[in-house]
């Protein structure tokens, strides 16, 4: 009840004005619900410059993207991390950033670093959206696990695969623009309507998809095949319990989608200095080294070493599917529309 | 008639609190949405969108079942409380009008609780909710015509020689059809605008064209098709509101008294036991199921959900909560108040007062929110990310409804006492605040705690307007049931327990100030 008063009078503090810039600042890093870095990651960053960080996980990736759409120039805080190129057209239409150019760009990769117009964001990690397969389940039945995506329309697989929701997810969505690009726009539509008679399960969020309906994690799902990560294996290893020295998931990497995601000052922010250093801090070393074993993303920062159980366990494919942000930028919501009427309905 | 006050100059102004809520908040959005949409490619996108035929059937049909299904549920026991007088009577009518006062949210939530999960996300659940949701329509309008009806009409007709069922089709039925018509209308309308319980309800495939902007607005990003949606269903609303308006059948005759009577044979009393006890179970059942969630996950028992809300994010939605719904209620009070005061002191000149003041029932709550994002998000009216951006939307859905409550105790105040409060010498807001503040005082009580019911459970338009930082429990709700993992689950049964038990105090709150007034 007291903790109730407190938040109470704090609410109303909050609204009766800005407290005053008196103490050290503090920046608000807004992230999606995949965003868990350790525990104590930022103190050498409040350390060194005095600034105090707070995340607030704000939804998945779409929701954050939807949220800094509307409230654009008057954001809900400084830094927004984990908007991906599937989305970022939209965020970049709406103005939702303010340029930056980090000291620390030239360690990023030229290929990570396209499509940006103007510094507008920065690039923090990649991976790749690819179907992901229990190697146990396969094995014990004989079955070939699939290596295209073609092959999970087959009606040898048929009640199979769980797959997110583009509307609600963006590892969904990152997955439907893969179909689109291998099957063309006069064949992906047919393509997913053949996935929804072969018993397609979609469901609105990875979480759900991944431990709830996919057999290969620790959740304990019955569905076989799931869209997921390359770098999903590593994480079954190293929280495997008890422990394994093989991965019990594989990955599809005919399948994968290159996914990129990237971090901005938000267009308001009171604190434009302090969330530059902040974006340098996000692209540094410190922060970098620790994505892989965290939330199990490549870092966008080239000089950091991966783990080893990272690279022994993840599949990364040399030549992911692709597409330009011009073309998510143009089509985006007819997909979306034609998606839902193809595969909801 | 014209009411002569000695303060009329005075209440000249009286319009102004109801005319700037409604006005800014939104005839101008409304005007401004409208302006957008029709110099856009929205509608068109819309209107050939492969997935909204779809849509748009099944926001009809759902609707259409669900208010029979209502029908279905909720007859027999109107039935009993508009023919009958037992014990127990009043007291079941209070609790088949709770479901009706609980938010939506959390009505789906009870039904996620109480239905195995191969039911969730079906039509079948959705429709279910609505009939639970709307019991209280069915028992409140048709049960006050039935019960005025004189019961000798059907007596006659017994001892005429007519059978039970043919007294019913050729007496009964003729003279309940209009009131029948107008509940059904009245559900319909509730189901074509549901909005929180199939957010909960629908998962991911099934949506009505309430959900449908949401996703259009908030998932796609397309505010153009968002806006298009709205428009075209505020277009449908008014089709729907002028049909349903033209069929209204003329008064039949009625008796002025109550045509209740006890149960004279054994057989009736057994079928009022019965038709009650099986109506307060489908009253309750939702609501314990929702309790038990609270604390129950996978068969074992868990008070995790409610030490959670001693954390930071639990703590802080029902404190923003409270917090709006005070706000809500404040100027919900104040609105309505002086809305009631101009349109009973000033006569025929301020009628259009109570027309502006019913405009928010017209208006789906995701439009009112759509329109205020849209709106207000260039400054120096870039209000839509301002705190009070929400309670304001709250007062707007409130308002209607805490004026129907002010206005007859408002036009009751006799006006004679005012007149010899002035001629001994009262000052006109002396005489206010000494003879029809304390008059009013009752009403604005009800319509305070209405206001308070309305916000705290409020979600159509906060789902548009709310801000990660000060999250409403709704909101909340929807959010973690939408989720997997049992803490998730349980602590969003936990917050929908507490929404139901502010909504149950809510409840017994207006009663008693309802029986104190008599």
């Amino acid at each position: 009840m007291k903790k109730l008063l407190v938040a109470a009078v704090l609410i109303l503090g909050a609204c009766a004005g800005d407290s005053s810039d008196d103490g050290p600042i503090t920046l608000t890093l807004i992230a999606h619900e995949s965003f868990t870095p350790s525990d104590g990651i930022f103190d050498s960053f409040t350390a060194e410059t005095g600034i105090v960080v707070e995340i607030i996980n704000a939804g998945d990736a779409g929701e954050i993207v939807t949220k800094a759409v509307l409230t654009s120039g008057n954001p809900e805080g400084d830094v927004l991390w984990g908007v991906d190129n599937a989305l970022l057209p939209r965020a970049l239409d709406a103005k939702v950033f303010e340029p930056y150019k980090s000291v620390h760009l030239e360690a990023i990769p030229v290929g990570l670093r396209e499509g940006i117009p103007n510094f507008a964001v920065t690039p923090v990690d990649s991976g790749d959206v690819c179907i992901n397969f229990d190697i146990a389940w396969h094995r014990t039945r004989g079955i070939d696990p699939p290596s295209t995506l073609a092959d999970l329309a087959n009606s040898a697989r048929f009640g199979h695969l769980v797959v997110q929701s583009p509307l609600t997810s963006s590892p969904g969505l990152a997955f439907m623009l893969g179909t689109i690009v291998v099957f063309g726009e006069e064949g992906w539509l047919d393509y997913w309507a053949a996935l929804r008679a072969n018993d397609l399960r979609v469901v609105d969020g990875w979480t759900e998809a991944y431990y709830n309906e996919f057999s290969g994690s620790q959740g304990g799902g019955v569905r076989p095949l799931v869209v997921s990560y390359g770098s999903s294996p590593p994480a079954e290893v190293l929280f495997a319990d008890p422990p394994r020295d093989d991965a019990p998931t594989g990955v599809a990497t005919e399948t994968c989608f290159r996914q990129v995601e990237y971090a901005g000052i938000l267009r308001g922010t009171k604190h434009p200095q302090a969330a530059r250093l902040l974006i340098d801090f996000l692209i540094g070393e410190t922060f970098q080294a620790d994505l892989p074993l965290t939330q199990f993303v490549y870092p966008a920062n080239a000089q950091v070493a991966l783990p080893e159980v990272f690279t022994t366990y993840s599949a990364r494919p040399t030549t992911p599917l692709t597409m330009s942000p011009d073309r998510i930028a143009a089509n985006r919501v007819r997909w979306l529309d034609e998606w839902t009427a193809t595969v909801l309905k | 008639m014209t009411t002569y006050r000695p303060y009329a100059s005075w209440a000249r102004w009286t319009w102004l609190p109801s005319g700037a809520l409604v006005g800014v908040f939104l005839v101008v959005p409304l005007v401004v949405i409208v302006a957008t949409s029709l110099s856009s490619r929205g509608v068109v996108d819309v209107l050939t969108s492969a997935s909204m035929r779809g849509v748009w059937w099944f926001t009809l049909w759902q609707a259409a079942v669900s208010a029979v299904a209502t029908f279905v549920v909720a007859m027999p026991a109107t039935w009993i409380v508009s023919r009958y007088a037992f014990a127990g009577r009043r007291l079941l009518i209070a609790v088949m009008t709770v479901p009706f006062l609980l938010p939506t949210v959390v009505v789906g939530a009870a039904f996620l609780a109480l239905l195995p999960p191969t039911m969730h996300y079906t039509a079948a659940a959705i429709i279910m909710a609505h009939a639970y949701f709307n019991i209280a329509v069915v028992v409140r309008v048709v049960g006050a015509r039935w019960e005025q009806l004189d019961p000798t009409l059907g007596d006659a007709a017994r001892t005429l020689g007519a059978s039970p069922l043919s007294a019913a089709r050729t007496i009964t039925w003729p003279l309940l059809r209009g009131a029948m018509t107008s509940a059904f209308g009245i559900i319909f309308l509730f189901c074509f605008t549901s909005y929180g319980v199939i957010r909960l309800l629908g998962g991911p495939s099934v949506s009505t064209v309430e959900t449908a902007i949401y996703v259009r607005a908030v998932v796609f990003g397309d505010m153009d098709g968002a806006v298009a949606l709205s428009v075209l269903q505020m277009l449908a609303l008014l089709v729907l509101l002028g049909l349903w308006g033209r069929r209204r059948n003329p008064d039949a005759p009625t008796k002025p008294v109550s045509g209740l009577r006890r149960a004279s044979t054994l057989r009736e009393t057994w079928t009022i036991g019965v038709v009650a006890l099986v109506m307060v179970v489908v009253a309750c059942a939702p609501m314990i199921a929702v309790a038990l969630r609270s604390v129950r996950v996978r068969g074992k028992f868990s008070f995790a959900g409610w030490a959670a809300l001693r954390s930071g994010d639990m703590a802080g939605a029902v404190a923003t909560s409270l917090v709006y719904a005070f706000v809500a209620a404040l100027l919900t009070v104040v609105v309505a108040v002086s809305a009631a005061t101009a349109v009973s002191y000033g006569g025929k000149r301020y009628a259009w007062v109570s027309v502006l003041t019913s405009l928010p029932l017209t208006i789906s709550a995701v439009t009112i929110g759509l329109g205020i994002i849209v709106t207000f998000d260039t400054p120096p009216f870039e209000f839509r990310s301002s705190w009070f951006i929400t309670p304001v939307a709250h007062a707007l859905v409130a308002v209607p409804l805490a004026l129907r409550t002010v206005v007859p105790v408002a036009r009751d105040v006799p006006s004679s006492l005012s007149h010899a409060a002035a001629t001994l010498g009262a000052k006109p807001l002396t005489s206010w605040l000494t003879i029809d503040w304390p008059l009013l005082s009752g009403a604005a009580t009800s319509a305070g705690a209405l206001a308070f019911a309305v916000s705290i459970g409020e979600f159509g338009a906060t789902s548009f307007l709310t801000r990660r930082a000060s999250e409403t429990m709704p909101v909340a709700i929807s959010r973690l049931l939408g989720r997997p993992g049992d803490m998730n689950q349980l602590t969003g049964y936990t917050l929908a327990t507490i929404l139901i038990v502010v909504c149950v105090a809510v409840v017994a709150l207006i009663d008693r100030s309802k029986t104190v007034r008599r």
